[in-house]
């Protein structure tokens, strides 16, 4: 398959049949591998800079998997990750770890888990400073400088440097992660479902951070979520995974007023409306797939109304549609002018 | 003019009459001055075994859960295998290795290092299944992800999470190595008289026919109960001081 650059400057990031198969053994003494599991298989898109590319997906469908990929936080097993670096195009799957290291103040994640993604044992001014020590970036009171300043841009105290994560809230702990990882000033983010384990209101706040840090510093996001009105509210462009594939990548516009994939239709379908008075019309049944033990054509097939035969026994690609949308589904150009109601 | 806490005065008109508080060996010497000397001994072969039982045990623990997969398995079952070791034999052959002609202070380091070689596997297995689980934290990873060197996530991110159970550990194999001293010299295959241990004093009551005439010989028992005792009720009060969760 194959995907054009139709876009003059150069992508911050270009994913190219990224996979990471994970090996499954058998029980016993001697532990044969009897299969994978493809939690993430064939990833394929381009990020340009400045730019926050959504990644939704039901639980299992490999979101995770392939942000920790890119990150190289796991080792892919096989495509190519290369990232624009000053001009310089570097393949992070095959570079060395201890190169590795130079780039990391490029990279930087945010976690889900705020309890979880910073060292209980650290003071707050110990982890936002932790990335400047470790790449040796600022020293003394230049440091201390810097992570003031950090803090404040997070909308933290920086009389709170000394507390410990413990004394804060999720919401709190989140902009102490976000500090974390800007303060090395990288381009590009990947944010692992960062607002998923917050509540509402301060959702909206943590959004309205990465919104604003974004401008200010002309980040580039990947966006991992299952929340679609999250997505839909930062997103510039939605790629939907099922089964550890991509099934189609479009604006954001595109993918919410006129979905192709059936399977993206299923998922804006379970959206809840606030209107009481509107009934779900929740198109989706069974249960996702299986990523070790797939089913031969679309792995969607099983759940879909729209299957025919072809569906059960050839992949669909993911292929260019007409108005620049990319979607793999054998019936997908029929369903173009379907929309959902609501 | 002499002044004594207690004792007995000119006993029989002798001047120089003396009061042994836990009475006397064969010797004539003072049980209760032998037992405090004894217990320099039987109180630092626990305490410099800990030490050499710390480095081996988060040396190779470290190792095992931090590199895992192959690493991992070997190591583990290395560590199977030296607990599967009757230890009582194993002490008698590593006890025989030691030169009989060798002075009282190599064999005492001898014996330190013969209890510590044995006594890591628990400090090992605690150290291994930590790392394992706090590995795979977010907080691990964060820190892989800006860079950090492994060493770096080891000490700074990894360890510091469960200094406390390392503390509890090694506070709970003091009395192990106490108990080890003391069965080994009471054998006679540790230290042996005139180095003075709570097991050599022990080595006096090898018959029943003492045990049954002079009891008080049996005195260096109390204290290694009580101290065997003390060293457990401080782990746990460690324990219970550095558990963050615990509550207050």
């Amino acid at each position: 398959m194959n995907i054009k650059q139709k876009d003059t400057p150069t992508p911050l990031l270009q994913v190219r049949g990224l996979c990471k198969y994970f090996p499954v053994y058998s029980k016993g003494f001697l532990r044969k591998q009897i299969g994978v599991v493809k939690a993430s298989d064939n990833i394929n898109f381009n990020l340009m800079p400045g730019e926050t590319l959504g990644l939704v997906g039901e639980s299992g469908s490999g979101k995770t998997t392939t942000g920790r990929s890119i990150l190289r936080a796991i080792k892919p097993s096989a495509g190519e990750v290369i990232l624009n670096y000053k001009n310089n195009p570097i393949d992070l799957t095959k570079i060395h770890h201890k190169d590795l290291k130079k780039l990391r103040p490029y990279m930087q994640m945010i976690f889900q888990d705020p309890f979880s993604s910073l060292n209980p044992r650290m003071t707050v001014r110990d982890i936002v400073a932790e990335p400047l020590i470790i790449h040796k970036m600022a020293k003394g009171s230049e440091l201390e400088d810097r992570v003031s300043r950090m803090m404040k841009k997070v909308g933290l105290k920086p009389e709170h440097r000394t507390r410990y994560p413990h004394a804060f809230s999720g919401g709190q702990r989140q902009r102490i992660g976000i500090a974390r990882a800007l303060i090395m000033n990288p381009a590009l983010i990947v944010c692992d479902e960062a607002v998923s384990a917050l509540d509402v209101s301060v959702q909206a706040q943590v959004i309205n951070l990465l919104q604003d840090l974004q401008q200010e510093l002309g980040l580039t996001y990947i966006f991992i979520a299952h929340d679609l009105s999250v997505v839909k509210h930062i997103c510039d462009r939605v790629a939907v995974m099922y089964a550890g594939k991509i099934i189609e990548i479009a604006s954001t516009n595109d993918i919410f007023d006129n979905p192709m994939h059936p399977y993206t239709k299923a998922l804006l379908s379970a959206v809840p409306s606030p209107d009481p008075d509107q009934p779900m019309n929740m198109s989706l049944s069974g249960e996702v797939a299986d990523p070790g033990n797939l089913p031969p054509g679309c792995a969607f097939a099983p759940r879909c109304e729209l299957r025919s035969d072809e569906c059960e026994q050839r992949i669909p690609d993911l292929e260019q549609k007409p108005n620049g949308r990319y979607v793999a589904c054998h019936r997908g150009t029929g369903l173009r002018d379907s929309v959902i109601p609501g | 003019m002499q002044h004594h806490f207690f004792g007995v005065k000119n006993y029989n008109n002798k001047s120089n009459s003396v009061f042994f508080f836990f009475g006397g060996d064969k010797y004539g010497h003072d049980l209760f001055s032998r037992i405090l000397y004894g217990a320099r001994i039987s109180l630092s072969v626990g305490l410099i075994g800990i030490v050499i039982t710390f480095f081996l045990g988060l040396i190779i623990g470290g190792i095992s859960g931090y590199v895992g997969g192959r690493t991992d398995n070997f190591i583990q079952r290395s560590i199977e295998i030296i607990n599967a070791f009757p230890k009582l034999p194993l002490w008698l052959a590593l006890g025989a290795v030691m030169p009989a002609d060798w002075s009282p202070l190599k064999v005492y380091f001898g014996i330190t290092i013969v209890l510590s070689m044995m006594g890591w596997t628990g400090l090992a297995r605690v150290v291994r299944g930590k790392i394992l689980a706090l590995r795979e934290e977010d907080y691990a990873v964060a820190a892989r992800l800006l860079g950090a060197s492994h060493g770096r996530i080891i000490f700074r991110h990894l360890i510091p999470g469960f200094t406390s159970h390392i503390i509890v550990a090694l506070t709970l194999t003091v009395p192990g190595m106490i108990l080890g001293e003391t069965s080994l010299s009471f054998l006679g295959l540790g230290l042996r008289p005139p180095v003075v241990s709570w097991g050599v004093l022990l080595q006096d009551c090898m018959n029943m026919q003492v045990v049954a005439n002079y009891p008080w010989l049996l005195l260096p028992v109390v204290f290694i109960i009580v101290t065997v005792l003390c060293f457990n009720f401080l782990g746990d009060g460690l324990r219970d001081a550095a558990d963050p969760y615990s509550s207050r």
